[in-house]
């Protein structure tokens, strides 16, 4: 691949998932500045990677393999994120389903129960159905087996049922 | 469930960024693309290479991610006065601006750094720095107390993570040269940590800090190796199943390690007997016989006495194969080696005993084929403290030895007992003494005894292998000890003349009780000279072209290098410019050495055009005593104020005529410039484009407070001002708007008023947004 090309790759890529990256981040640190300022570190560690004239295989991977160390390190370096910051900071989600009000509370109840499953669950249902990835592509990223990512994704599903029934 | 999770996606897909942050994004990320373009090919990763002039003009095409800092820098430098960062430079444990030397000044340029190697390398300075100021109290004899160590430790610690983290990203980017960098300066560390034990041994009364020391040590060893397996787990990557020729391997019948039987490296440190003490650091020197054809793969091992491998001291390449043929140097901390099992990195801790080291080198990783060996004579690797009971002597007695360890003549005693200890603190650690020089040797005994027994005093050479060292016996001394009639108890201190016909090199001096053979100390390693004619080398380095204001202060005009043999005096030397517009003049001239000495000229004529080149740039005919003294190697830098007035011009600078820089022999009393100098390396050092006065567009597009005034400030402190931003980012802004109110926040940034000292705290805790 062209140095030209690479970049075109890069661009491409950048202005189709700043938005997903950054509710990536959003839903892990739940403060609007922070998760901008992760995106933009993601985003710059992937072009520092492209222009080191490494070989790329899976551009998009990689950038959630970035974005996914980042959150860990972020983690690490915080642990007070949290929902309540998020109601603090006036979490809003505008909708323009009819019944708003109703699944706006649907929302708040699956993240509250979301982050209190396990984090491996965590990172595979947010990927699943916040980002709306494939099993295969979340595989990927996590570089765990297809079988493994399905089993993670059953189980966490299951423990939010359950902590739904009761 | 699955209904709802749509739901859900559904709704945070709105979750987007505003056009606002978008736009600042995209901002940001075309910088970074702009200033990373991408490379043709994966090339190794070159060291930064610090410009210190160029970069404030490329101020423009900077990063806006690191604009963040600014409103920091701003604060510390302008607030807090460049005076308080200045004093604090210096500040020790325990002292009013110690803190914001280490918290902050020190914190703002870590960062400053940019790439991880810098990042590590400043760790583990930090490191260093520490240890250094603890050294500092002790000789001003401040007492120590367990706080002023506790917070030593703690930053210790601190610092050591850092050094981790960037190991880490090193790692990562697969920069394992970067990483024996790093190593190398955590072994100064060590070293630095003996002597600091050694200053503490000497006062008693600072024996008590010497054990809660132990956590230092321990911080810094575990750094040391967490480097190091980064480094060897890079080297070695996933192959688990290589196994490198020696693993495993027994001696053979002829006793040589040598699986070629040639030996065509030459190991010339340590030595064949040789005591290497546990925890000092050593330095294994060796060459190979001939320059090899490619870059090789090394491997530094130890074996012990019975021929079995121990493991390997080090692991790794080197790219350039003329250093292999020049010699190498490879520091290493005898505590540990280590081995590769299952492609997992293990430690093996090493006990006192016989030992050999072999190193090997392959033409490719992974190649069985040995292409250079070479192996030293039996070292003895002994534990420290090197206690030494005295069964033959009418007490139990228990002496603590200070002793030269062989090759960095750092001493390593670590215990203390209150019975009978004997020590010698004069000559001092690397002094130089000149063959006939006379000299004095400063002791201490303490005996519970009181037994006058008479001692014996004697030159050892340092150089030679343990059964081979020259003993000198000093009788011709003044208070002799072997003088059975006097006492040579308590402090004593006897006159000495180096003796004619001694091997110049390194020695010690050996104290002990003449009937008891257990009972000795030894002096800290020192040299002896002899009063050779002074051999100068002066090299001119190459620097610019590139772009000068008018009115900029602090330029590099030259900077060059002097080598020589013994300490010689720098007594004259003249920096030639000439000037493309004829005539013109700098306003100023300083002469930095690498060892901080600064001197100001203020003195400099007029540059003249081509007819006649040059102006004297730095002269020093003043009080002799005040003259700058090389000892072996030093840089200087000169720097220089471009006046405001100056035309726009092109202008070369350097060293240009050989009798227009001389040193003065201080022995010889002979001043060496010209044909004297064995090389001088000179011509002009740069060129440089004067491009007049700043443009609108420069004030418009820089800081205010960037000035040149503050660039040098920034250098000073050891900041790149090329890190410096151009404005300030939201969260930083919005930070110090809360910390010091808005209308204070807008008096200072756009009125530019002074900032307070009031504001520089208060605005300190924003430094959580100059995070990379």
């Amino acid at each position: 691949m062209t140095a030209e090309e690479r970049k075109n790759e890069y661009v491409s890529l950048y202005n189709e998932y700043t938005d997903q990256i950054f509710r990536y981040f959003y839903f892990r640190v739940y403060e609007r500045e922070r998760a901008l300022e992760l995106s933009q570190e993601a985003f710059i560690r992937l072009w520092k990677y492209v222009a080191s004239g490494k070989e790329i295989e899976h551009l998009k991977a990689l950038l959630y393999k970035i974005s996914h160390n980042l959150a860990i390190d972020e983690s690490r370096k915080k642990k007070a994120y949290s929902l309540d910051n998020l109601m603090q900071d006036g979490f809003e989600i505008p909708t323009n389903l009819k019944d708003e009000r109703n699944d706006k509370l649907d929302v708040m109840a699956i993240l509250q129960e979301v982050e209190g499953i396990g984090e491996r669950y965590k990172e595979v249902i947010l990927l699943r159905y916040v980002e709306g990835m494939m099993v295969k592509d979340i595989a990927v990223i996590l570089e765990e087996s297809e079988n493994v990512i399905s089993v993670r994704l059953h189980r966490g599903i299951k423990q939010l049922s359950e902590k739904f029934k009761e | 469930m699955e209904e709802l999770f749509e739901k859900f996606n559904k709704s945070t897909k709105n979750i987007r960024l505003s056009n606002k942050e978008r736009d600042q994004m995209d901002h940001i990320v075309t910088a970074v693309m702009d200033e990373f373009p991408i490379q043709k090919k994966v090339e190794t990763k070159q060291k930064e290479k610090k410009v210190k002039i160029e970069k404030p003009f490329r101020f423009f095409g900077l990063l806006p991610e690191k604009l963040a800092y600014v409103a920091l820098m701003f604060v510390i430098v302008v607030g807090t006065g460049a005076g308080t960062a200045f004093a604090s430079g210096d500040a020790l444990p325990g002292e009013f601006l110690y803190g914001f030397k280490v918290d902050v000044v020190e914190e703002v340029k870590s960062k400053f750094l940019s790439s991880s190697q810098a990042k590590a390398q400043y760790a583990s300075e930090r490191v260093l720095m520490r240890l250094q100021e603890i050294q500092e109290l002790i000789d001003t004899d401040v007492e120590i107390d367990d706080k002023i160590i506790r917070k030593v430790n703690e930053k210790v610690k601190e610092h050591s993570k850092g050094v981790v983290r960037a190991t880490g990203s090193l790692q990562e980017d697969g920069d394992s040269e970067a990483i024996m960098d790093v190593i190398e300066d955590l072994q100064e560390s060590l070293g630095a940590y003996n002597k600091l034990l050694l200053s503490l041994i000497e006062k008693e009364n600072d024996l008590r800090v010497v054990s809660k020391l132990s956590d230092v040590l321990e911080n810094m060893e575990a750094t040391e190796k967490a480097a190091k397996t980064a480094q060897i787990e890079l080297v070695v990557g996933d192959d688990e199943d290589y196994v490198h020729e020696t693993e495993g391997k027994s001696k053979t019948t002829t006793g040589s390690l040598l699986t070629t039987g040639v030996s065509k490296i030459n190991i010339s440190a340590p030595y064949a007997g040789d005591e290497i003490m546990i925890g000092t650091p050593l330095s294994v020197v060796w060459e190979v016989t001939e320059e090899p054809k490619t870059d090789l793969f090394i491997y530094v091992e130890l074996w012990d006495d019975e021929g079995s491998f121990v493991g390997y001291m080090k692991y790794g390449q080197a790219t350039a194969r003329e250093h292999i043929a020049k010699g190498m140097v490879f520091n290493w901390n005898p505590k540990y080696v280590f081995r590769i099992i299952s492609g997992q990195v293990k430690w093996v801790e090493i006990n006192p005993g016989k030992y050999r080291i072999r190193i090997s080198t392959t033409r490719e990783y992974r190649s069985k084929i040995v292409e250079y060996e070479g192996e030293t004579g039996v070292l003895y690797i002994q534990r420290p403290p090197y206690v030494i009971s005295g069964n033959t002597s009418p007490a139990e007695t228990k002496i603590v030895e200070i002793s030269d360890s062989a090759s960095s003549g750092e001493k390593n005693p670590t215990e203390i007992s209150n019975e009978r200890r004997l020590t010698i603190s004069m000559p001092h650690n690397y002094s130089r003494l000149k063959i006939g020089q006379q000299s004095q040797i400063w002791w201490n005994v303490n005996d519970n005894n009181k037994e006058n027994a008479p001692g014996y005093v004697r030159l050892v050479n340092a150089d030679l292998p343990n059964e081979k060292r020259n003993i000198t016996f000093l009788d011709n001394l003044a208070n002799n000890p072997k003088d059975s009639n006097k006492t040579w108890w308590g402090n004593g201190f006897a006159l000495w003349t180096v003796p004619n016909g001694v091997t110049p090199g390194r020695y010690y001096i050996e104290i002990g009780d003449r009937y008891d053979s257990n009972f000795y100390a030894r002096s800290f390693t020192f040299i002896i000279y002899e009063d050779v004619e002074a051999k100068v080398e002066v090299s001119q380095k190459h620097i610019g072209p590139m772009n000068i204001y008018v009115g900029q202060n602090h330029v590099k005009i030259a900077e060059f290098e002097v080598r020589t043999n013994k300490p010689v005096a720098l007594t004259n030397l003249r920096v030639s410019c000439k000037s493309s517009s004829g005539p013109q003049s700098f306003d100023n001239m300083m002469l930095e050495s690498s060892l901080q000495d600064k001197y100001q000229t203020k003195r400099v004529s007029m540059m003249y055009d081509e007819e006649s080149v040059s102006f004297t740039g730095w002269e020093f005919y003043g009080d002799r005593n005040k003259r700058h003294i090389i000892e072996d190697r030093e840089v200087f830098y000169v720097y220089a104020n471009i006046n405001s007035i100056l035309e726009t011009s092109v202008m070369s600078c350097g060293l240009w005529e050989s009798n227009r820089i001389s040193f003065y022999d201080y022995d010889k009393k002979k001043t060496i410039s010209g044909d004297g100098l064995a090389s001088f390396n000179h011509g002009f050092s740069g060129v440089f484009d004067i491009i007049g006065q700043k443009s609108e567009d420069w004030d418009k597009k820089t800081p205010y407070y960037l000035t040149y005034e503050y660039l040098q400030i920034l250098e000073k402190i050891g900041i790149d001002p090329s890190s410096m931003p151009e404005k300030m980012t939201y969260p930083l802004r919005d930070c110090l708007v809360g910390q010091i109110g808005l209308k204070r926040y807008d008096t200072l940034w756009y009125q530019r008023d002074k900032v307070s000292l009031d504001d520089a705290w208060r605005a300190l805790p924003c430094a959580k947004y100059l995070s990379n």
